[in-house]
């Protein structure tokens, strides 16, 4: 009993006692080097194994990243102290002026 | 004993292959024909089941290294991964699934199906049944009696507990017996 049932009316197509290969024919198939070049062809567009192909390139962009943004928030908080220095040197001449401006009165 | 020895050895393996994948031969070589055979049962052709074999292979490579020793063997996560494989393939082609069935385990299936009046459903209508299940009812009914798979490593294989796949066979079961009385 060697058959296909096959019909439009059929969701599935069932096969009764289908005929199975020999483990020699099986083992013919078998082709672990093809399987194992298409791994590292995946693996390999990754981008996490992009990035670590490319790494002593990739390391020399991180350092110039990495001093670019330590620059950067140095020359914001420079910035920043001086604009802080400013204001309290408004400050101050403002309380000297209305120092100055009360003592006038005073007199 | 020696099944635990084999069982070391193979998680030895796969703790070399998760380091280096060329010793994932081993691997390969052990389990290439119950895969091949596995998806050749679900699959057209044989050059088919072989493709889809390589694919799980290499989905295996890739994956190697999520898979934790929780007790489950290796075979049920190749299983897995293959049926996941077989399933992409029909829905990127959106062709028919085929099923192979042993006519020797027809008998035992309609065993499993009992009538209040004892009666035995004839091949051409259990076949004819199996037209009324969906992917995953066909899946639970072809590893159960076709492929004479425990409810322990259905459930390994489909990722559900042992309860649970009793359960949803015995559901799998009531619905053919309802078509075929029905019918």
């Amino acid at each position: 009993m060697h058959n296909q049932i096959m019909s439009e009316e059929n969701k599935y197509n069932i096969k009764v006692n289908p005929k199975e290969p020999s483990k020699e024919e099986i083992r013919k198939r078998m082709d672990f080097e093809g399987a194992f070049k298409a791994y590292t062809h995946k693996a390999y567009r990754t981008p996490f194994s992009k990035f670590k192909r490319h790494a002593p390139k990739n390391r020399k962009i991180s350092m110039l990243i990495i001093l670019a943004i330590i620059v950067s928030i140095l020359v914001f908080t420079e910035n920043d102290e001086g604009n802080k220095n400013l204001k309290e040197d408004k400050i101050e001449r403002y309380n000297h002026n209305q120092e100055n401006l009360d003592t006038l009165k005073l007199d | 004993m020696s099944n635990n020895v084999n069982q070391i050895t193979e998680e030895k393996i796969i703790l070399l292959a998760k380091k280096d994948r060329k010793h994932f031969k081993a691997l390969y070589t052990k389990y290439f024909e119950q895969i091949f055979l596995f998806l050749l049962r679900r699959s057209e052709n044989e050059d088919l089941a072989q493709e889809l074999t390589q694919q799980t292979f290499i989905k295996a490579m890739l994956n190697i290294e999520s898979f934790e020793f929780k007790g489950f063997p290796f075979s049920s996560w190749l299983y897995r991964i293959a049926l996941n494989e077989l399933n992409l393939f029909y829905r990127a082609n959106k062709k028919k699934r085929f099923i192979s069935i042993e006519a020797d385990a027809l008998p035992e299936l309609s065993e499993e199906i009992p009538t209040e009046e004892d009666f035995r459903f004839s091949n051409e209508n259990l076949i004819r049944a199996l037209n009324v299940l969906s992917e995953g009812e066909l899946t639970l009914l072809e590893m159960k009696f076709f492929e004479k798979r425990s409810h322990n490593e259905i459930g390994e294989i489909l990722g559900i507990s042992v309860a649970n796949a009793k359960v949803k066979l015995h559901r799998v079961i009531k619905k053919m017996r309802d078509f075929m009385q029905n019918a």
